[in-house]
């Protein structure tokens, strides 16, 4: 049976793909998390785990040696400087550590096309994109070297049953607090079956490794998304809609587009951005200095906005992403009428296995 | 009584909450003077000290540690003993991030050492603005006698984003379990907001995973003086690393109900929880924290005003020490489950 090890499996979108893919007779499951109290809930939902860190190569033989697909949902924390170490050494010893036939599958983000907010003609890229950017370049290097197939699939926002944003959103729908824009816009969403749905498909061969924008399929706006889960959670639906906002001639546009440019020069963001992008580069302890800096700043605002309120979210305005879809075999609707994870509040006969053996010897790579 | 204006703090534990909450506010705190940092691991303490620009410390004998007027230990509860004991021998003042201890003697014995204003628990979520303004409510009795009290607190477990973690350690059990790491914080709140000085701890549930507690459910019924006479307030609590919980707090009243997220941010309501579109926002004039940056610049403020003036603060280890005693009482394995 094919063996799937899910790296991250204790993250927010891994674990939830144990759960959809532990009930695959398809595969065999292994979920790598780097420490045990991670790993609680997964175990605790009869998910048997491997433990150690994929960064350290010999820890990465004994978790993957013996896995047909890797998926990486590693999410590596930390100053930038040691999030792109750590993200290098995991991507490589993905490749180097797995079976020679093995096939990589890679979780990159929406983030890599830049800043979301609409009416933005340079979209810039913050040092979060930027890192996941590199790391696609590492997979493409490695996969070069390795001659392994490797799949890099940018997720949308992930929806799903144990996801935040389907939480927040289920939550706004239940207070009556919805409001949506006038423009029904795409939502770059993906719920988490139609990413188990890609897993399944790139394992038997369904799909040509490369760069894909893994999203729903066909795309769904965000009153789809809103519809949806209403309709999950069996709520009646009443959204207000926002106002459009009048269309502006182009010299106030123009205007408009110039003052922006000049606000954003004296808040320095791009200074910013080009620090954190340099920092990457830099040794550690001046990481830790211009981490420390930064709390110690954030601190102060804080401090002093003691009576300031919160702005609210905008992601319902950013724009549409994507060029490259996977090529979806299922729409998503269809996958998530067989693929509903079921919310996990209770103790399973199956609570708190023994870990899963180590990768044996014989599987090594090296 | 202190009558130094500037105080000087010697921080014992470089990890995570002194990194991202204790340093970048005392940075920004006036008349503090970080004196030094130490860690048993020094290249740990090196790096954060460094970081900010103060002074690192090695020492293998802890009696050579610099002297401060005060010190804030933020190390695992089991590891704090020696340093309480030389802290008070030398009579300084301490804050003690959370849980302050893991039983009840254990936590009077220390208080006893130490003068009221010179012992603190690091319960900072007592400054929360809600938790502030839902205390005023309870003590002033402004929608009558309090029933009860609905705490759930916690979701499914993320992972440390480390590789390591301090609450990995299987062999000490019980301190590196929900209870005592999230649950004493949520516990707190409970008491704090209610003003109960006692409890009768009636049924827990704890689901383990080996000698480790990953979710803890009991009734609990409180007694104080903001309840009816002859009727105790009745306190339902969870707290989970396993699945997600309401993450709130509900003040259960004979006519309305009053509740609150746990967040720094949350706004407090009255009404009906099922219906939370027909709920009454409440707002207050009075001052508390809504991030968590404000919460510990307002715990420390507290707590140093208190030494300079030699009064005891509101997050004394003293006013803590009912906290300990319930989560000490709800870890023991002789209640029923509810």
């Amino acid at each position: 049976m094919t063996k799937v090890a899910i790296i991250g499996a204790n993250g927010q979108v891994g674990a939830e793909l144990c759960l959809l893919l532990g009930k695959s007779s398809e595969l065999e499951l292994v979920a790598v998390c780097r420490n045990r109290s991670g790993s609680a809930f997964l175990r605790w939902q009869g998910i048997a785990c491997r433990h150690g860190r994929v960064a350290d190569p010999t820890d990465a033989l004994r978790l993957l040696g013996d896995c047909d697909v890797i998926v990486n949902s590693a999410l590596a924390t930390g100053t930038p400087s040691e999030i792109r170490r750590t993200e290098e050494r995991i991507i490589h010893n993905i490749f180097a550590c797995s079976k020679p036939s093995a096939t990589i599958i890679h979780f990159s983000t929406q983030s890599v096309y830049g800043d979301p907010r609409p009416n933005r003609r340079v979209r810039r890229r913050n040092s979060y994109a930027r890192a996941k950017l590199a790391s696609e370049r590492h997979v493409r290097a490695e996969q070069k070297t390795s001659k392994k197939p490797a799949y890099i699939l940018r997720l949308g926002h992930v929806c799903g049953t144990m996801q935040e944003i389907s939480h927040s959103i289920r939550e706004s729908i239940r207070e009556g607090t919805v409001v949506l824009p006038a423009k029904d816009c795409s939502s770059n969403t993906v719920y988490t079956a139609s990413v188990a749905g890609a897993i399944l498909q790139i394992m038997r061969g369904a799909a040509q490794p490369g760069t894909y924008d893994l999203m729903n399929a066909p795309l769904w706006t965000w009153r789809e998304v809103f519809e949806y889960e209403a309709h999950r959670c069996q709520m009646a639906f009443a959204p207000l809609i926002a106002a459009q906002a009048p269309e502006r001639s182009l010299r106030v546009a123009g205007a408009a587009s110039i003052a922006r440019l000049g606000a954003s020069l004296v808040t320095s963001r791009p200074l910013v951005e080009f620090a954190a992008k340099a920092f990457a580069h830099v040794p550690n302890t001046l990481n830790n200095r211009a981490v420390a800096w930064w709390n110690a700043n954030r601190a102060r605002r804080e401090i002093a906005a003691l009576s300031r309120r919160q702005r609210p979210p905008e992601h319902l305005s950013w724009r549409t992403n994507g060029s490259n879809f996977f090529p979806a075999d299922h729409p998503t609707r269809s996958l998530l009428d067989m693929w509903q994870a079921p919310p996990a509040t209770q103790t399973t006969a199956n609570s708190w296995p023994e870990d899963l053996p180590d990768a044996g010897a014989k599987n090594s790579a090296l | 009584m202190r009558t130094k204006t500037s105080l000087s703090i010697g921080i014992v534990g470089a990890g995570a909450i002194t990194r991202k909450s204790h340093l970048p506010v005392l940075m920004n705190t006036p008349d503090v003077k970080i004196a030094w940092i130490y860690d048993q691991r020094p290249e740990t303490a090196d790096v954060l000290a460094n970081a900010y620009g103060v002074r690192s410390v090695h020492s293998t004998d802890l009696e050579q540690l610099p002297a401060c007027d005060v010190s804030l230990v933020a190390i695992p509860v089991e590891a704090r003993g020696e340093y309480l004991r030389i802290f008070a021998a030398r009579g300084a003042a301490v804050l003690c991030e959370k849980p302050f201890s893991m039983g009840a003697s254990e936590h009077s014995s220390w208080v006893a050492k130490f003068a009221p204003c010179m012992l603190g628990a690091g319960y900072m979520r007592r400054f929360f603005r809600s938790a502030l303004l839902m205390r005023r409510i309870v003590r002033e009795g402004m929608f009558g006698p309090l029933h009860g009290i609905d705490v759930s607190e916690g979701n499914r477990s993320k992972g440390s984003g480390a590789d390591s973690s301090f609450l990995d350690d299987p062999v000490l059990g019980a301190s590196r379990g929900v209870l005592a790491d999230l649950g004493s914080h949520s516990i707190d709140l409970a008491l704090f907001v209610c003003g109960a000085d006692a409890f009768e701890a009636h049924s827990s549930t704890r689901i383990m995973d080996g000698t480790v507690d990953r979710k803890v459910t009991a009734k609990i019924q409180l007694y104080g003086t903001a309840q009816e006479p002859g009727r105790p307030t009745e306190l339902n609590y969870c707290v989970s690393w396993l699945d997600r919980q309401d993450n709130m707090i509900k003040l259960r009243f004979p006519h309305t109900t009053v509740w609150s997220g746990l967040g720094p941010a949350a706004e407090v309501y009255v009404g009906d929880p099922e219906h939370p579109r027909d709920a009454v926002s409440l707002s207050s004039e009075a001052i508390g924290a809504t991030t968590y940056n404000q919460a510990f610049f307002l715990e420390w403020k507290h707590f140093l005003e208190g030494i300079r003036a030699g009064q005891e603060s509101l997050i004394s280890a003293r006013s803590a020490l009912l906290t300990t005693s319930l989560v000490e009482a709800l870890l023991s394995a002789d209640l029923r489950p509810p």
